[in-house]
């Protein structure tokens, strides 16, 4: 966690300025303002429908017309392409994971580093000795990763077989592969168990202690969020209702008061969800 | 199916011999091809050897389709618009002065061109209606061969002189190892980049089109690569072709050529390096065996006459039952036999140690991509 | 005066026809969400099988139009059942792909029990002759079944629209679910919509067929069918008027001006444009989705 005097001065890993997103006639989202530190896990929380993943989509380049601003490290990333967004280092993972089913786990998360792999279409006809090389390399580097994460023996397993939490944690370790300047996870841990649970929030530990990879992360269930973020950022209808510290703000008057019925009644839902 | 958990169990990690590792699976087709040439150069009729280089012929514009459909995920129903547009580039080329097989490899660059034309709808057209709008380049492309043909030589077609010289036995035998060194290569260009960083781009973007472009893969240069391509491919097919037949008339490039393409790797299985190899000598053949098998159960048939009849009705049923049931085709069928015969020797073996839950925890299951 | 008129009067003659098999193309699109690129088959056999029985028996034409129409309803309704059933979850190409299997089916069958004699069917009650308007002559029958084509489409519209039947055909096609809580049989629909599609193919085939031959130049229609079904909107009841006689109106006019042979690549780079700059047709509504 931050608190020294320089780290006013760093720019944000993601800063958002008045974005507003419509789709039609509907406002998704109304002049969001925020930011995120490079040094931080930061937690989007809020009811269904106040706008969370529309603020992830439109921060990697998904939206289109979006008005405001979106900064990432200085850069102004508004409305660029998708794929470019993603070459200046923002990762994502989504909340129902799209792999590959055809392919094995190992072939999936080296799909993460499509753009850092280092060899062309080119070079895979006329260069095969260096494609080789950086394959190689690659595998190595992503059986590492999976091994950090304790999932390397699915390396060889097709990705369609496997259950529904390895396969979320395979697209976290997809997104983590290319070591992005800062990664937005979209409901990690939606539909899982509190064993899996807790296993996301390590994942998360590990990424930003290792890597120090500063995350998004939408979120519904409050024990994770209380046990991995730095800060909250609370949306309700689009708009922004409350952010601060995680301790403070899902301890304060305020939360309870805007997030109450969604937030306790999902603690009770983790609660009941022992399996 | 069972599902494989993580975490707690522990699996047995004896692999079991995985051959698949010795030698690749390109090398091994192409060596299986090559005895098979080598055998019916041989021994074989020359009407064995003319089927054999249909079915060599085929492979090669299946092989691309396969890529393009079955790996890209691109639904094309035109293609034999590029075995048209190849075939006629071929002949102008020919005509311009060409000597093969230099008119080929322009055929090929014309469809590659036509084939980045046709790419660009696709840029924002998916599934059904991206079907259609290759309809509209087969439409395309058989009007325009139309109006050439008619405008020089009318309706009795375009020639052109054989390429090989001797008897007809030895001719084909001379396009089957020509064939087969195509067929060949193209395999191993295939094999090459339906691997690896494009393999993987290209099947996000077959399943996941936008999920595909927040990984920083530029889905539209993408797209548009593998229509050059595989079309430029395809092109290659249609201008050998047209020497191999010696002739070329706008009529014989039909919407059923392209649905028995399809057939092909449907059947064979999508996404696969020696699925459309299987397709093409099963529908290449049925319209050759089916009259006999026919023949058995019905005593009055004038089944060869119907041949080409009989083998749409079968790989129409074939295609729908493989899109409906089985799109992996029988290569995918062949490799889930496989890895069952391969998973229960590996429980046998494992019995030894403790491997509880996940009993089908597939060892060396997923397709190894080189 | 008389090429614009054999433009514009033959184009409206042809395109009513297009309408009726349009007609049928978007009552499945709206029940199943599929293309049947086995349509023109469906109109082949249906005429097929009135024209060989008509050299064969002396059944009158009514009788045989029924049987062909049942026939042909029947198979639409069972290629739905037993096929493209199983294809509803996943995507859209599946159930195309098993059309177009399924019409090279079709097209074998056909080729093995219809060998190549030409048939011609015979309508008891059309005039023979021709009429001529503003310098241009036609074959009266051919204007005759045109209007038939016209009429039968508008009241099949309207019963759409405004019965109690149609809407709630209409509403299962929207949102099958909703629809389903609402007491409506989503299966029965499912298969009607194809039954009924594959008859109206079936009368256009047949009453085409009385005017020109019946050969595979039926099937044709059916391609040009689907440029028209996507101009007027694929999930448009009333588009397919629209479309149908559009499209029936650019072969016209190619055809009067430019050539024949120009007509089938013309509409299809209509097709082109219509879905790269107006997707949704004339009269489509929702977004149609492409992704």
């Amino acid at each position: 966690m931050g608190g020294t005097p320089h780290d006013a001065l760093r720019p944000s890993a993601i800063e958002v300025r008045a974005l507003s997103v419509a789709f039609g006639g509907l406002r998704a989202l109304t002049d969001v303002t925020a930011s995120v530190s490079a040094d931080h896990i930061v937690a989007v929380i809020g009811p269904n429908g106040a706008g969370k993943t529309t603020l992830l989509n439109a921060i990697c380049g998904l939206v289109p017309k979006a008005k405001g601003e979106v900064r990432h490290y200085g850069k102004d990333l508004t409305n660029a392409h998708p794929a470019a967004i993603a070459r200046t280092g923002v990762g994502r993972s989504f909340q129902d994971p799209r792999l590959i089913d055809s392919l094995s786990v190992l072939e999936n998360v080296l799909c993460g580093a499509h753009a850092t792999i280092g060899y062309s279409l080119a070079d895979q006809v006329f260069r095969r000795r260096k494609v080789s090389k950086r394959e190689g390399k690659a595998r190595a580097e992503a059986t590492e990763l999976l091994d950090l994460f304790g999932l390397v023996h699915l390396a060889g397993v097709e990705a369609g077989r496997l259950a529904y939490g390895p396969r979320k944690m395979v697209d976290i370790v997809r997104a983590t592969i290319s070591r992005p300047s800062v990664l937005l996870l979209d409901e990690p841990s939606s539909g899982l168990d509190r064993a899996e649970r807790a296993r996301i929030g390590t994942m998360m530990q590990m990424i930003h202690g290792e890597f120090h990879i500063p995350m998004i992360v939408v979120e519904h269930h409050m024990d994770l969020v209380r046990a991995v973020t730095h800060r909250v950022l609370g949306l309700a209808s689009g708009a922004v209702a409350l952010e601060g510290p995680t301790e403070y703000v899902l301890d304060s008057a305020e939360f309870r008061a805007t997030m109450m019925g969604d937030a306790s009644g999902r603690d009770q839902k983790v609660a009941t969800t022992d399996v | 199916m069972t599902r494989v958990m993580t975490g707690t169990e522990s699996v047995a990690p004896a692999r079991a011999f995985d051959w698949r590792g010795l030698i690749q699976q390109k090398y091994l087709i192409i060596l299986v091809t090559f005895l098979v040439v080598a055998y019916f150069t041989a021994a074989g009729s020359s009407y064995s050897i003319f089927v054999l280089d249909t079915i060599l012929l085929s492979a090669i514009g299946a092989m691309a389709l396969d890529l393009l459909m079955g790996t890209g995920g691109q639904v094309s129903i035109g293609n034999a618009a590029f075995l048209a547009g190849g075939a006629f580039a071929t002949v102008w080329a020919s005509r311009a002065g060409a000597p093969f097989p230099f008119d080929v490899i322009i055929a090929g660059i014309v469809c590659a061109v036509g084939g980045l034309i046709v790419g660009l709808p696709a840029l924002r057209i998916r599934g059904m209606y991206l079907a259609l709008a290759t309809l509209a380049a087969f439409y395309l492309a058989d009007f325009i061969g139309q109006k050439y043909q008619g405008d020089t030589v009318g309706a009795a077609g375009f020639f052109l002189k054989p390429v090989f010289t001797g008897t007809i036995g030895q001719q084909s035998a001379s396009w089957a190892w020509l064939l087969f060194c195509v067929v060949a290569a193209t395999m191993i260009l295939i094999s090459w980049l339906r691997s690896g960083r494009s393999g993987r781009a290209w099947r996000m973007i077959r399943d996941h089109e936008i999920a595909a472009s927040a990984m920083g893969i530029p889905v539209a240069r993408y797209k548009l690569l593998l229509f050059t391509i595989t079309s430029a491919v395809i092109g290659i097919q249609g201008g050998l072709t047209a020497h191999f037949i010696g002739s070329v008339t706008y009529d014989s490039f039909t919407l059923t050529l392209s649905i028995s393409v399809i057939a092909m790797i449907l059947i064979g299985g999508l996404d696969s390096l020696a699925g459309p190899l299987i397709g093409a000598v099963i529908v290449t053949l049925m319209p050759v065996v089916l009259p006999d098998i026919i023949g058995l159960f019905v005593s009055s048939s004038n089944a060869s006459q119907d041949a080409s009849n009989y083998s749409e009705v079968l790989y129409g049923l074939l295609i729908m039952v493989f899109m409906i049931k089985a799109p992996t085709g029988l290569a995918g069928l062949f490799r889930a036999g496989g890895r069952k015969v391969l998973s229960r020797w590996n429980a046998s073996r494992a019995s030894s140690a403790a491997s509880p839950a996940a009993g089908d925890t597939a060892v060396g299951s997923a397709p190894r991509l080189r | 005066m008389s090429e614009l008129t054999a433009a514009v009067i033959g184009g409206l003659t042809l395109g009513a026809i297009y309408s009726l098999v349009t007609l049928g193309i978007v009552i499945i699109f709206r029940a199943t969400e599929t293309f049947n690129f086995a349509h023109g088959s469906f109109m082949l056999l249906a005429a097929l099988i009135v024209g060989r029985m008509q050299s064969g028996s002396s059944l009158p034409f009514a009788v045989l139009a029924l049987i062909s129409l049942g026939i042909v309803g029947v198979l639409g309704a069972m290629l739905f059942r037993f096929a493209l059933r199983a294809t509803v979850g996943r995507p859209h190409f599946v159930a195309v792909i098993a059309t177009l299997g399924f019409a090279a089916v079709a097209d074998g069958v056909i080729g093995l029990v219809f060998p190549q004699t030409q048939y011609s069917i015979t309508i008891p009650g059309l005039s023979a002759g021709s009429t001529t308007i503003f310098g241009a002559t036609f074959g009266t029958a051919s204007l005759e079944v045109s209007a038939f084509a016209v009429v039968l489409t508008v009241a099949l519209v309207l019963v759409f629209r405004y019965t109690s039947l149609g809407v709630r055909i209409r509403a299962a096609g929207q949102n099958s679910l909703l629809a389903s809580q609402g007491g409506i049989n989503i299966h029965w629909v499912y298969i009607g919509s194809w039954a009924l599609a594959c008859v109206l193919a079936g009368i256009a085939g047949i009453t085409y067929g009385t005017v020109n031959s019946v050969n595979q130049g039926i099937e044709g229609l059916a391609l040009l069918a689907f440029p028209a079904a996507l101009l007027g909107g694929l999930d448009s009841i009333p588009g397919s008027l629209i479309g149908g006689f559009g499209i029936g109106l650019v072969g016209g006019f190619v055809s009067a001006y430019i050539g024949g042979d120009y007509v089938t690549v013309v509409t299809y780079l209509v097709l082109l444009a219509v879905m790269l700059f107006l997707p949704q047709g004339i009269a489509g509504t929702r977004s149609v989705r492409r992704v």
